[in-house]
């Protein structure tokens, strides 16, 4: 996309920010939202030269209508929702179209609700969350559409001490004709001690060709702990932008896996800050590509407090045209002494036509650390393709059940092992079918 | 031994880290001066007074066209004051140059005199050493050893103006093929403003006789200095070159905008060392060297190989990434590289492979050590292109860290588009262990060995890659730049 498109696409949605009707919303959304739509306007959106978005091709996104609120208040109809891919205990929620579309009875400590619905109890907890987001330059610009059109959301909230299960998420697409543009917003907020699985299950029936841009927003107080699945099984027709930012008080612990096994276009965002000491978080994920994917994981782990570890864990497979991106990135800031950090990323390249751009980074300010990173592509180790051929596995065989388990790194490290072992059939199905093109023995 | 003794004592710390700069001296000769400012007509009066070609001066304009229409790069891991590039005088001569001395014993003795404190082996060292030098007072050669040996060889090393009127049809076939005029803000500044250099040329099957190597010394205050070097090996030739440099000690920041090309073609190899020491400022980061740096390697030829080994010590900023464009079938590129930081100093420095041939193979080895407020940065980009069959990458970047107020960084740039490349990365950040220490202490070694042995230790795999002077010379200078800094 070039820098002048980029300015006339933000200029068509801040036209569009310009036909809110915002009157009945608090003065400090108005001007929250009028200030990003200021920024957007201001910045456009990020293009190739833009570090961060270097490798994201954002052209699809070009024509896509934004939805505005007078046409939210007609509820979806016909969404398809997939199969649950959690246990049946899970609690779940079903967000169409950018809008909540139910919600279950939950359990004492756990409160679940809208944006609007959560704005009495918690409005000084959400302002400030909404407040923080960073909207300044391009590199930010959905984050500034996200919150120009701040409207719809989810409220997850878990008392101190409360172990809340899990919840699943699920989003879909309503078939529609016109190929829209939808902004929603997520905030977790587990107080201290409190423990919650959310599982996010992307997968519409509909082949429209639709963008969700969705922040997160996660607080865990001290010692809470949260548990983050993320299953995206979109078509290829479909945009994701996403992004998650969590923000660890002391001894609280993130974990996050992501299987990006779909989508057209899919860049996640992940930013980590541990605040407190003692924080750790841990992020991975396995994205299997093919066709003409794009699935991009952008993540950032800030230590700020003493005595903080992160791991960041991450396998790709990529096969057709696809192209896939890793930006890993860690920051240890002076004083965060004792921090520990751990980058991973390899990838398997199948196709002369695929890409894979990694880089992990690691900026550190304090000495008294300990870091290390490794990143590789290449392909599959011939002598174990050999040996499985030994055993009576065709190459073809052989070739898959070693690219699944190269995934299957990131599954094994699941501690609820019951959606380990459904995620790794997914994993075995996504696998590309072509063989390399090259290195073949026979 | 004392208990005292056997602590890191963090006042000794400061002590050793607070060391002068060894070369920081000022020669007083006049120099001939452009007054600052940067316009068309200081680059012809540039041009006109090295007597030039027309084509040359046109090259040169055409770069200063593009170069007013370009921004200097921020995306280096860099705190850059604004540097005003009409405030910098752009060309700067010793007044004797006209009559340009014909053997050593003409040369102006304070010159001499400059290169005997810098310990520059130039004549009788020289020739101990079986080093060739071209050295570069400010901005222009003046005096070259063994030319003549070489000459038989059939090697041409000379200052970059004398190729430009001897070998006019090789300097115009090869100038900026490498690093195009308008490749980076820089770049482009050096090529229109470009004062000296070297120029090597190595024939068919040829084997340079000895290592050529080149002092370069910036002197006069506020003068910009831009280096263009130019090396190309033909066919099966070889040659090692080494660059070193130091300079006196002063307020004023100066800017060091070089440019090297190296042209390897079928089975030819380069072999580019640098031992950069320039003055890096003083402790409170006033003063010191702006180096901006492109170097760049072809591998035109199958089975060519481009090897480049920095050691960098010097400058407030530093900001090099010697790169390989692997184009030959075939074709290797190396980079090893020690990269230093103490004080005020800030380094943004890696390299770039780029992968085009088919089996083409790479290897990066880099180290980085920041002490006091120094901030290393490493960044490096390995490219495989679709067409690069079987490639093959290694990268190792480790970091050291010296106390508690300096930083490291790694921007390791992966980009893959054959599904046959093998690339692999990988990279630790650690720092002096106080078991490490103490087990050295309790030995009977004194706290500055112990951290020079570690050091040493550290950046051992790039030292040996260094020819042997260097190798000498780099690991005094990380000695003195390092002794004691125990965080």
């Amino acid at each position: 996309m070039s820098n002048t498109q980029a300015l006339s696409t933000a200029d068509k949605w801040f036209r569009a920010y310009q036909a809110l009707d915002q009157t009945a919303d608090p003065g400090w959304m108005q001007s929250l939202r009028e200030n990003a739509a200021k920024q957007l306007s201001v910045n456009g959106l990020p293009h190739r030269k833009i570090e961060e978005w270097k490798y994201t091709p954002l052209r699809r996104l070009e024509n896509l209508e934004l939805q505005t609120r007078n046409q939210r208040e007609i509820p979806p109809v016909d969404t398809q929702f997939p199969a649950a891919i959690a246990e049946p205990s899970a609690l779940v929620i079903d967000i169409s179209d950018g809008s909540l579309q139910s919600r279950q009875e939950t359990p004492d400590g756990l409160t679940i609700n809208s944006l609007a619905g959560g704005l009495g109890k918690y409005e000084d907890r959400l302002r400030s969350l909404c407040e923080a987001t960073d909207l300044s330059g391009p590199g930010r610009a959905f984050a500034a559409l996200n919150t120009a059109f701040l409207d719809q959301g989810l409220l997850i909230h878990a008392g101190a001490g409360v172990k809340a299960g899990s919840i699943l998420i699920r989003w879909a697409f309503s078939p529609a004709e016109a190929a829209r543009l939808d902004n929603f917003r997520v905030f977790v907020l587990l107080d201290a001690g409190a423990e919650l699985a959310v599982i996010e299950q992307f997968e519409s029936t509909v082949g429209t060709e639709n963008a969700l841009n969705v922040i997160s927003q996660v607080e865990l107080g001290k010692g809470a702990a949260l548990e983050h699945v993320r299953v995206q099984l979109e078509s290829d027709r479909c945009s994701l932008l996403t992004s998650t930012s969590i923000r660890q008080a002391a001894d609280s612990r993130y974990t996050y896996s992501g299987f990006d096994l779909g989508g057209g276009l899919v860049r996640h965002e992940i930013d980590a800050s541990l605040t407190g000491p003692g924080a750790h978080a841990e992020i991975r994920g396995a994205f299997v590509l093919d066709g003409s994917r794009y699935v991009d994981n952008h993540v950032s782990v800030d230590h700020v407090s003493a005595g903080c570890t992160s791991q960041q864990f991450f396998r790709g497979v990529l096969g057709g045209r696809s192209r896939g991106v890793f930006n890993g990135r860690a920051l240890i800031r002076a004083g965060a002494d004792g921090s520990v950090v751990k980058q991973s990323n390899a990838n398997l390249l199948l196709s002369g036509l695929a890409e894979m751009d990694t880089k992990p980074e690691l900026e550190i300010y304090a000495d008294e650390v300990e870091a290390s990173h490794g990143a590789t592509v290449g392909q599959l180790d011939e002598a174990a393709v050999f040996y499985l051929r030994t055993r009576g596995l065709s190459d073809a065989q052989a070739r898959r059940m070693l690219t699944a388990a190269f995934c299957h790194a990131v599954t094994d490290q699941l501690e609820n092992r019951t959606l380990a072992d459904r995620l790794s059939v997914l994993l075995d199905e996504a696998m590309p079918d072509e063989p390399p093109e090259t290195g073949r023995e026979d | 031994m004392s208990n005292e003794q056997t602590k890191a004592d963090p006042s000794s710390v400061d002590h050793f880290v607070q060391q002068k700069y060894q070369h920081g001296f000022v020669t007083e000769i006049e120099s001939e001066t452009v007054p600052p400012g940067l316009d068309e007509n200081v680059i012809r009066w540039i041009s006109a007074r090295k007597e030039e070609p027309g084509w040359l001066l046109e090259w040169r304009l055409d770069a200063y066209r593009q170069w007013l229409n370009m921004t200097p790069p921020d995306w280096a891991h860099l705190e850059i004051d604004p540097i005003d590039f009409q405030a910098i005088s752009y060309f700067s001569a010793p007044k004797s140059d006209k009559d340009k001395p014909q053997s050593l014993d003409e040369v102006d003795p304070k010159l001499l005199e400059t290169y005997d404190k810098l310990g520059v082996p130039l004549h009788e060292r020289a020739r101990l050493a079986g080093v060739a030098v071209d050295a570069v007072f400010d901005s222009i050669s003046i005096g070259t050893t063994f030319r003549d040996e070489l000459m038989k060889a059939g090697v041409i090393f000379c200052s970059f103006s004398e190729a430009v009127k001897d070998h006019p049809e090789l300097v115009r076939k090869y100038l900026g093929t490498v690093v195009p005029s308008r490749d980076n803000f820089f770049a482009a500044l050096n090529s229109a403003v470009f004062s000296d250099g070297s120029f090597v040329f190595i024939p068919r099957g040829v084997r340079c006789p000895m290592e050529l190597s080149t002092y370069f010394r910036i002197n006069a205050a506020e003068t910009g200095q831009f280096e263009r070097t130019l090396i190309i090996a033909e066919d099966s030739s070889y040659v090692s070159y080494l660059e070193g440099c130091t300079a006196p000690m002063r307020d004023e920041n100066q800017l060091h905008a070089a440019v090297v090309e190296l042209v390897a073609l079928e089975q030819a190899e380069i072999k580019y060392s640098t031992v950069q020491n320039w003055y890096p400022g003083d402790e409170n980061g006033v003063g010191g060297i702006y180096n901006f740096v492109t170097k760049r390697g072809d591998c035109r030829g199958a089975r060519s190989k481009i090897s480049w080994t920095q050691v960098e010590t010097g400058s407030a900023i530093t900001w090099k990434y010697p790169s390989c464009v692997l184009r030959g079938d075939h074709s290797v590129g190396e980079f090893y590289s020690v990269a230093l930081t103490n004080n005020c100093q800030q380094a943004d420095t890696g390299t770039k492979m780029i992968h085009i041939g088919r089996e083409t193979r790479s290897k990066i080895i880099s180290k980085g050590i920041s002490a006091g407020r120094g901030q290393n940065a490493y960044r490096g980009l390995v490219r495989v292109a679709k067409k690069a069959d079987k490639a093959r990458n290694f990268t190792q970047c480790d970091s050291m860290l010296i106390g508690k107020g300096c930083g490291a960084h790694t921007f390791p740039y992966i980009e893959v588009s054959n599904p046959s490349a093998k690339v692999e990365h990988e990279a630790t950040t650690s720092r002096i262990g106080e078991d490490q220490m103490f087990y050295c202490l309790q030995r009977g070694i004194s706290e500055e060995d112990a951290v020079s042995m570690i050091v040493d230790g550290f950046c051992k795999q790039v030292f040996r890659e260094l020819p042997m002077e260097f190798a000498v010379e780099a690991k005094a200078l990380l000695e003195v730049r390092l002794e004691g800094a125990v965080g």
